[in-house]
């Protein structure tokens, strides 16, 4: 026993040594890094705002205060001239914890990237990743890409925090690999990515492990020709859980550009893609008779645009630039990396949680979707979301929303500072490929036009005075089909209007104020999925809603670096379907400040 | 025409040399477009079958008013919607209060989702009678109504032991205890669950669990053993049960002796009994017996072997051989504290390749 007992100490300071040694060596060798090897990066935003909802109902209504501090601690090691280490902290502080209660401190991101021999990047960790709209992408919800100033810096905030940034790309954790070379003779490019990342990890119990993998491969001609072949895949490790299937979910697409040079005289460009996918869960033991096959989807898809520019040109540039675009995507085309939406439609806002006068949860409303990073999904999801089809019916997961055919118009006017206006339409037309539950199939009208006044030009003023005004049509239809013993008709019109100003006060100070409105009304049958996400079942969905803005505020801005906000807005919510009428105001007056080093 | 190769071309630069760019984009688009019209079908259940109101495109009609499903002969209803719809037909015999429910979901009723060949599914069974169908759609909303005069049964098939129709057999053999209120006797009245007649057990004993019994011997079919197949998996028991309303101690033993060495003789000593239990109430084991006529069938490779109700191993061969099978004896039983007991016996059968089919 005391022999026991003396090799057990033994071998405590043993591991006790090895610790403090583990601990330390790192620490010694920062002490002695190159401090030009170690570099800072910090963000930090405070926001404090006073919002109060009254129901209609309520004469009193509810208030809160919420607030916080944040700042993320970015360290950037270069331990050797082709190696790269990140880790960024967060410290967040909840207004209204007492001595630190409400502080918590996350890793938020790590990565180690590096060089190979000059020819192989590499990186390790948390990885931003894309390859096209139809097959890895984070499409932008239709509902969220107007531009808002009283709105835009707290979506700009959720969008920092969920690593969704505007390369379209998402966050996973994993490796990726690149590589890429010349072939001289033939004047060919190559450029290859191949990438694993985990999307779940497993419990051993009723979880598998679930990685996506792929690669892409890039290719360039002297010639303006240029292609790529993409490939990913979705698919659970055998063996990790007690699951009787595993997902298999690969997707394949090529995409071919020409886009001869603007000195030839050519200054079009043509960019194509078709691909195939395919969403199956494969029994995890094939040869146990007693569980049954699961259902298989198969498709395709295929996208082919136009771009050029338009007009006569001046100084060689043409003030105008227009495209075409047409898709096809089959009812059962599936690709989890592009369908996966940002807007979780299934989750309930944090604030205000509830209707008191219906005793119902509050549905989620577009202010929350401004201010509420709860709402959003940030893992990949297989198979389809679901969506509000008030905030996006044509495109509800981007272009990669299955069971459409469509043609698309685009038409902008070139940012030119001198000009006292900055337009844009933009027209797309689409149709079900397979109608819903009938034989007709529903059509989709998209416009979006926008303009942008520069009244400081018109007038000859010293200071800039910006006037924008955005109007967004989204229009389903559906004529009833004769002779059906239903009426089948389907009519939504989301509409989205904005009124903007903006006046420059000072070379720091801004001033602005806005009115939006949303107005989603008409019905539609919303289709509603098994968990291997065929349609099971159509669901009426009547809308009758509005959301409306108007406020105004205050900016300072230093450079890019700091931004200081002080807003009052009045935001309106009501719904008046047979199913809920309810009406609220919601105001909200804040302070945010927002600094980037 | 200019062709490519002329000296004072312009060098095309990109791999479509010679083709009409702008054609090429062209019928790119068209293809795309082109899908438009390439599907017919529908994604997902039709919304007539969700949403629409219930229509009937074609009258509702019985394939015939009388039938004799002895002969063979069945009866099916005729009938178009115009949406997927739920029905239900219940047909209800007007004197013996047999009851056939046939449910579905489909556009239309024809010969082969809505068609009663004579079965049965609410006991007692059918007799040559008139009996009332109703078929009622959408929620129980009843859409047509017609009288049907069965003018021969079913012949459900199979080796009938016993129905009672014609009394005690010559050759069966019955035991009863000398209790109080004894009932052992046959009797006939529209309660019967086949036919007119069934065998009713009854009585009081209170110093043992066996009340009486009624066996079964291959011998009183003038053959040493009962002619089933071989194969255990395909031989089925079937017995129709009563359980009188009052009652809720009764326990029926039904025992399988098998002539294992082919003697003539069944030896307890050295050769198998299998058994198979039902009750009023609940036994490990055993079937619970609802009120009124019970249909009990058990697949001849499910028998066990039991000891005063534990499963035991058999005496013989251990193998269950219904080809074997010398005498099926039926025991009523009950818990001597539980006073008076009672459970009424019909048609009983072997039937092959599944349960009866009443």
């Amino acid at each position: 026993m005391l022999k026991h007992n003396t090799k057990s100490k033994t071998l405590r300071a043993f591991l006790a040594l090895t610790l403090i040694g583990l601990l330390v060596l790192p620490w010694a060798d920062a002490q002695v890094l190159d401090p030009k090897k170690i570099r800072f990066s910090s963000y930090a935003r405070g926001l404090m705002s006073a919002e109060g909802l009254r129901e209609d109902s309520d004469s009193l209504g509810k208030a809160m205060m919420p607030g916080y501090a944040l700042t993320d601690l970015g360290l950037h090691i270069l331990p050797h001239s082709q190696v790269e280490i990140h880790a960024q902290l967060r410290v967040r502080s909840e207004y209204g914890g007492f001595w630190g209660s409400g502080l918590t401190l996350d890793l938020r991101q790590m990565w180690i990237r590096g060089l190979v021999n000059q020819k192989l990047r590499y990186q390790v960790g948390d990885l931003d990743y894309r390859m096209s709209p139809f097959t890895y992408w984070n499409h932008e919800e239709w509902i969220l890409s107007n531009p808002s100033l009283l709105n835009s810096p707290t979506l700009g905030m959720i969008e920092y925090d969920l690593f969704q940034n505007s390369n379209r790309t998402r966050r996973q954790q994993g490796v990726v690999l690149e590589m890429g070379g010349v072939i001289d003779p033939l004047d060919l490019s190559l450029h290859a990515s191949l990438f694993t990342t985990r999307v779940a990890a497993s419990d051993f119990g009723s979880t598998p492990d679930r990685l996506l993998s792929g690669g892409r491969l890039r290719w360039t001609t002297g010639v303006g020709l240029h292609g790529k072949v993409n490939f990913v895949q979705l698919y659970d490790v055998a063996r990790t859980a007690n699951q009787p299937y595993l997902i298999h979910h690969p997707v394949l697409s090529t995409e071919w550009g020409l886009a001869p040079s603007p000195s030839k005289g050519r200054f079009w460009s043509l960019d194509a893609e078709g691909g195939l996918t395919r969403l199956g869960w494969n029994k995890a033991d094939p040869g146990n008779p007693t569980v049954q096959d699961r259902p298989t989807l198969t498709d395709g898809f295929g996208w082919l645009r136009w771009e050029s520019p338009l007009g006569r040109r001046i100084a060689g540039r043409s003030p105008w630039k227009g495209s075409l675009q047409a898709w096809y995507t089959g009812s059962d085309y599936r690709s989890a990396t592009a369908q996966t939406k940002r807007i979780n439609a299934s989750r309930s806002p944090m604030a205000f949680k509830r209707l008191e006068s219906m005793n119902v949860l509050r549905p989620m409303a577009l202010n929350d979707l401004y201010r509420d990073a709860s709402l959003y999904q940030t893992q990949v999801v297989a198979g389809l979301m679901e969506y509000d089809p008030g905030y996006g019916n044509a495109l509800p997961y981007g272009l990669a929303t299955p069971n459409r055919q469509g043609l698309g118009l685009n038409f902008v006017r070139n940012t030119d500072s001198t000009s006292f206006w900055n337009p844009s339409l933009d027209v797309q037309f689409m149709s079900d490929v397979k109608g819903q539950g009938v034989n007709n199939r529903r059509m989709f009208w998209l416009a979006d036009w926008r303009n942008e006044w520069r009244l400081h030009s018109l007038l000859n003023l010293r200071r800039s005075w910006l006037v924008t005004a955005l109007i967004r049509l989204e229009q389903t239809m559906r004529p009833d089909a004769s002779g059906d013993a239903i009426l089948s008709d389907v009519a939504l019109n989301n509409l989205q209007a904005s009124f903007q100003t903006r006046l420059e006060l000072g070379s720091s100070w801004s001033a602005f104020a806005e009115w939006q409105l949303y107005r989603s009304q008409g019905h539609d049958y919303y289709a509603v999925r098994n968990p291997y996400s065929e349609v099971v079942d159509f669901a009426r969905t009547d809308l009758d809603r509005t959301e409306q803005w108007i406020g105004a505020g205050l900016q300072y801005t230093m450079g890019d670096r700091f931004e200081a906000q002080l807003s009052t807005q009045q935001f309106v919510w009501r719904n008046g379907t047979a199913a809920m009428q309810a009406r609220y105001p919601w105001n909200i007056s804040q302070l945010m400040l927002i600094m980037k080093l | 025409m200019k062709s490519c190769c002329h000296p004072n071309a312009k060098p095309s630069g990109f791999l479509f040399t010679g083709l009409n760019l702008w054609k090429l984009v062209a019928v790119g688009f068209l293809l795309i477009l082109g899908s438009c019209t390439k599907d017919a079908v529908i994604e997902g259940p039709a919304l007539v079958d969700l949403f629409g109101d219930f229509q009937v495109l074609e009258p509702v009609k019985t394939s015939r008013d009388s039938v004799r499903f002895g002969q063979g002969e069945t009866v099916y209803l005729q009938g178009r919607f115009n949406k997927l719809t739920d029905w239900r037909v219940e047909v209800r015999g007007l004197s013996s209060g047999a009851r056939k429910i046939i449910t579905g979901k489909s556009r239309s009723l024809d010969a082969v989702n809505c068609v009663w060949n004579g079965s049965t599914t609410l006991f007692p069974m059918f007799r040559a009678e008139e009996t009332e169908l109703k078929l009622f759609v959408e929620q129980d909303s009843l859409l047509f109504q017609r009288r049907i005069k069965v003018l021969s049964v079913r012949q459900p098939g199979g080796f009938v032991l016993a129905d009672f129709e014609s009394g005690i057999r010559p050759g069966w053999q019955s035991f009863v205890q000398s209790g109080a209120n004894m009932s052992f006797v046959i009797r006939t009245n529209p309660l019967a669950g086949q036919g007119n007649a069934y065998y009713d057990m009854g009585g009081l004993v209170n110093w043992d669990w066996l009340i009486g019994m009624l066996e079964f011997p291959a011998s009183a079919y003038q053959a040493p053993r009962f002619p089933l197949a071989a194969n255990p998996d395909q031989v089925y028991f079937n017995a129709l049960v009563y359980l009188p309303d009052s009652v809720t101690n009764a326990l029926l033993l039904i025992q399988f002796r098998e002539d294992d060495n082919l003697d003539g003789q069944f030896n307890q000593s050295n050769e198998d009994m299998y058994a198979l239990q039902c009750a009023a109430y609940s036994v490990n084991g055993a079937q619970t017996l609802q009120r009124g006529w019970n249909l009990i069938s058990a697949r001849y490779s499910d028998l066990v072997s039991l000891v005063n109700g534990q499963p035991s191993t058999p005496a013989g061969n251990n193998r269950l051989e219904p080809d074997r099978l010398q005498k099926v004896s039926v025991l009523m039983l009950a818990n001597p504290s539980s006073g008076y007991s009672q459970l009424y016996l019909d048609y009983v059968v072997f039937t092959s390749n599944g349960p009866l089919q009443p």
